[in-house]
């Protein structure tokens, strides 16, 4: 066992870790977030992305160890309200079962925060040639498509997730 | 008031879900809860030494922090299941842990219980076995082509093949059928072999099962969709009163047909919660998954049609070979589409099952339909070709005004206005006949077609109404919100049956202590636990005697009148279908568009065009999404998915593929939306599975239609598509 110092969701936690542990089982099992959720515990499946510093994370392949000192979010967050995201997630039924949404949410936050400092994807070689040195000026459903392979949806509710997604990044936060 | 049927209503329970939230069985946390993993065998048939399975538990029982390891040399004996629970459905005669042998690679062989995952984990992975291995049978062709060993442990192990008559507990579902005569008419016949391979169904809740004893009462929190079936198979494998078992399943993180039954790790974790006398918590991981939970068996098709000149059908057959596991009865039932999607005068329809050393199959969504009507629809196409008919009007030619097995009429059948529309909404008269006649930036593009059915199903169902005195209307089954939205559907049909608003109204769902209902499959929840709802409201609203359209109208009447509050809290239960009345069945096209590029051996579906008759639709914006989840379903078993076995080993050797965003194509999808009170008062039929059937069948003839390759063995791969386009456009 270990000493961890973490701010998870804003608040500075002290914990004790296993050095084995993942940062998936430290946040469900020992730190009582269950929001996060386990599908595959490999990296497949995207339904346990947090941020770590701000970026997207799969936890089940991070040693909780090994970012001793930082900043983690989860879907859980800090502020009880729901924010733009979530409620078009509502609204546009994005999700059916409801298990890779905590995923889903945390990895499109990151992602919209991505687009906008400048980064790349494949489908931005696929647009206007000035996308590349500029970064995508427009957010198309392409580039979210591709921006969020990286988290399944089983059920299929991927057309309403991109809907949502879409609907959020235009809308005044 | 407005009625709260038909409107687009957000998920009831969608809030929870997008907070993080929204319980699931392994968010389950109790006082004292320990952890368990399993281990299991690593060859596919044979025998562990009973010396080394007693080293192995030594050896984990000595790591650090566990607390019992429960193997074959110390389970207390568990029961064999009744027969009527084995004989058809897919639970498993052989008790777990009952002895030493192995049937399949991923049997389980041991579990772990330790104070931490990391523990029990650690623990496991020292649990490795000297085994006397046996030759296993891994194919239907391995099993047909020798003779069967003797049945083993009175029959518990059975070997060889058998030909089941129906399928599970549908006696007029036959599998082996005919009608006309002996003889093949002659006619422009096709006939062709189709393959699909073993599909996951991989939901992304791995099945997670939290047990704990209190005295005598056994409760598990579980990742189920049919919480009294498996109260009553847990109770029996325990030898223990069904009373005495009380099943929680909380939100289910999708399960496309597993999740049901009891899988053998639920029945383990109960018999370690009661002999570490704590709350045991256990996960499969996702290669357990694969072998702990079913799957869609393969299947070998040969399908043959014949027609008149005219394109109308004279023959129908369709023959499968499909596989189960050694200790369960599964059937995947290929044919049954084949016995009614069209007018045939001659028909003959056989299944062929063999016990194989594999992990048990049970039902993944559209449980034959999705690869049955694969092969059929295909061959439709084939013949479509061949007797020089466009695919849609071949089928309208072949439509049928009656159920031919039962002679029965539909119960609003509007299979012809799917078909039309959905080709005028797709744009289907614009399609050149010859393949490879459409090019896009240097890719082939190509247009398919394809039918959809599905039975519309419904069995009794109990439901219970509480009031209470703020004015709130609780309805409870002891159904299952698996994604499909049946709390808020439920919801829906409980305001207009009550008269009240929707926000007056909550269902509650998940709890064996809630009113019996059946499983969450074969798309029949909303039929089946509707009526009920509609029921209650409908008596509801008579016993309370008087209109009331508000929540403080009601809570008023209730503050005035207390005892009226005792008054609306009732049971009731509704029955299944009308047997003799006319038949429901859903029907459905698909209308698609797949570019393929050559040069990459790729595949991608750009435009699906789908029209659906499933009754009345309860809340559109929950119907579309899940349809468009059963075409997605549809997408992965044609161009994706497949179980990764080693054909020489049975070992798991890669990843299954399933679509991600960036596979899915622009979605139109529409309803008929006309009540079909011929299966239940609300109107409705299921709508979780006909999204998928005929999916594939149609991808597969994009492909053909862009690229002149008829594909006939799922999933369609890279190589296949990479394959040089030889001039012969059928293989």
């Amino acid at each position: 066992m270990t000493e961890l110092h973490l701010r998870i969701n804003g608040t500075p936690r002290r914990v004790r870790a296993d050095v084995r542990s993942t940062l998936l089982d430290l946040l469900r099992e020992h730190l009582g977030l269950t929001g996060t959720k386990k599908g595959c515990d490999h990296g497949l499946c995207g339904a346990c992305t947090v941020t770590v510093e701000g970026e997207r994370v799969l936890s089940c392949l991070t040693l909780a160890v090994s970012i001793d000192g930082a900043s983690v979010e989860t879907i859980e967050g800090s502020d009880p309200q729901i924010d733009a995201l979530q409620c078009a997630f509502l609204r546009h039924d994005g999700f059916q079962c409801g298990y890779c949404t905590s995923g889903q949410i945390t990895s499109a936050r990151a992602m919209l925060r991505e687009v906008a400092r400048g980064d790349l994807s494949v489908a931005s070689f696929e647009g206007c040639r000035h996308t590349v040195p500029e970064g995508p000026q427009h957010l198309c459903d392409d580039e979210i498509r591709e921006r969020m392979a990286g988290n399944i949806c089983r059920c299929g509710a991927y057309a309403n997730i991109v809907a949502a997604i879409r609907d959020a990044a235009g809308a005044p936060s | 008031m407005t009625a709260a049927i038909g409107r687009p209503v957000d998920r009831v329970e969608g809030r929870e879900k997008v907070t993080g939230a929204a319980g699931y069985a392994a968010d389950t946390v109790i006082d004292g809860m320990v952890h368990a993993v399993l281990v299991q065998s690593t060859i596919a048939k044979g025998r562990v030494t009973a010396e080394s399975m007693a080293a192995a538990a030594a050896a984990a029982e000595q790591a650090p922090g566990v607390l019992f390891v429960l193997t074959p040399l110390n389970c207390p004996p568990l029961h064999v299941l009744p027969v009527d629970m084995t004989w058809d459905l897919p639970l498993e005669r052989r008790p777990p842990l009952s002895d030493l042998t192995v049937q399949h690679v991923g049997q389980h062989l041991a579990l772990v219980v330790a104070g931490s995952l990391e523990e029990a984990t650690h623990a496991a992975s020292l649990m490795t076995f000297d085994y006397d291995t046996a030759p296993a049978q891994l194919t239907a062709a391995d099993v047909l082509g020798a003779p069967a060993p003797a049945d083993e442990k009175g029959g518990q192990i059975r070997y060889g093949s058998y030909q089941p008559d129906h399928f599970v507990k549908l006696d007029e579902e036959k599998l082996q059928d005919s009608r006309g005569p002996a003889e093949e008419p002659d006619g422009i016949r096709v006939a062709s072999r189709f393959r699909t391979p073993i599909n996951a169904h991989y939901p992304i809740e791995l099945s997670a099962t939290v047990a704990y004893w209190e005295a005598d009462m056994l409760t598990v929190h579980d990742s189920t969709r049919w919480i009294t079936g498996e109260r009553r198979a847990l109770a029996a494998y325990l030898g223990i009163a069904e009373d005495r078992v009380r099943i929680l399943s909380p939100l289910v993180g999708g399960a496309f047909g597993s999740k049901s039954f009891l899988w053998m790790h639920v029945v383990l974790c109960a018999v370690a919660a009661r002999a570490v006398a704590r709350p045991v918590k256990l996960v499969l991981t996702r290669t357990q998954m694969f072998s702990s939970t079913g799957h869609r068996p393969r299947t070998e098709q040969q399908v043959a049609l014949v027609a008149d000149t005219d394109g109308a059908l004279l023959s129908t057959e369709q023959h499968t070979i499909t596989e189960t596991s050694t200790v369960a009865h599964f059937c995947e039932p290929v044919g049954l589409t084949a016995r009614f999607l069209y007018r045939s005068p001659r028909m003959s329809v056989s299944h062929t099952v063999a016990r194989i050393n594999a992990p048990t199959p049970c039902f993944m969504r559209g449980p034959g339909e999705a690869p049955g009507m694969f092969a059929l629809e295909v061959a439709m196409d084939e013949l479509a070709e061949a007797t020089g008919t466009d695919p849609v009007a071949l089928r309208l030619r072949n439509d049928s005004a009656r159920d031919q097995p039962s002679g029965r009429a539909w119960s609003g059948k509007h299979f012809r206005e799917c078909l039309l529309d959905g080709a005028e909404r797709f744009g289907w008269s614009q399609r050149p006949a010859v393949p490879r006649s459409l090019r896009r930036d240097g890719i082939q593009v190509g247009w398919g077609m394809a039918a959809a059915s599905y039975p519309g199903r419904r069995m009794p169902s109990g439901c219970r109404v509480v009031t209470t005195p703020d004015g709130q209307i609780r309805f409870a089954a002891a159904t299952h919100e698996i994604g499909t939205g049946v709390r808020t559907v439920m919801a829906q049909i409980g305001a207009d049956a009550t008269g009240m608003p929707l926000e007056a109204v909550i269902f509650e769902s998940g709890d064996s202590l809630f009113p019996d209902a059946p499983y969450s499959g074969a798309s029949q929840t909303t039929a089946t636990v509707g009526s009920a709802v509609a029921l209650a409201g409908r008596q509801w609203r008579q016993r309370l005697g008087t209109a009331v359209t508000s929540v403080s109208e009601l809570r008023e009447l209730l503050r005035a009148a207390p005892e009226l509050c005792e008054r609306l809290c009732f049971t009731v239960t509704s029955g299944g279908p009308d047997e003799t009345g006319p038949l429901s069945q859903s029907f459905g096209a698909h209308f698609c568009e797949v570019e393929v590029d050559e040069e990459i051996g790729r595949a991608s579906v750009t435009r699906w065009t789908a029209v659906l008759d499933c009754g009345r639709v309860l809340n559109p914006k929950l119907a579309a999404n899940q349809v468009m989840g059963g075409i997605t379903f549809g997408l992965g078993m044609a161009l994706l998915e497949q179980v990764p076995y080693d054909a020489r080993t049975g070992q798991l050797i890669g990843e299954y593929y399933l679509p991600t965003h960036a596979d899915r194509p622009e979605f139109d999808i529409s309803f008929i939306d006309v009540p079909d009170y011929g299966l239940d008062p609300v109107g409705v039929r299921g709508i979780g599975e006909i999204g998928i059937c005929g999916v594939p069948a149609a991808i597969a003839n994009a492909v053909y239609h862009a690229t002149g390759k008829r594909l006939r063995d799922l999933p369609i791969t890279l190589e296949s598509l990479l394959e040089p386009f030889a001039s012969e456009y059928t293989s």
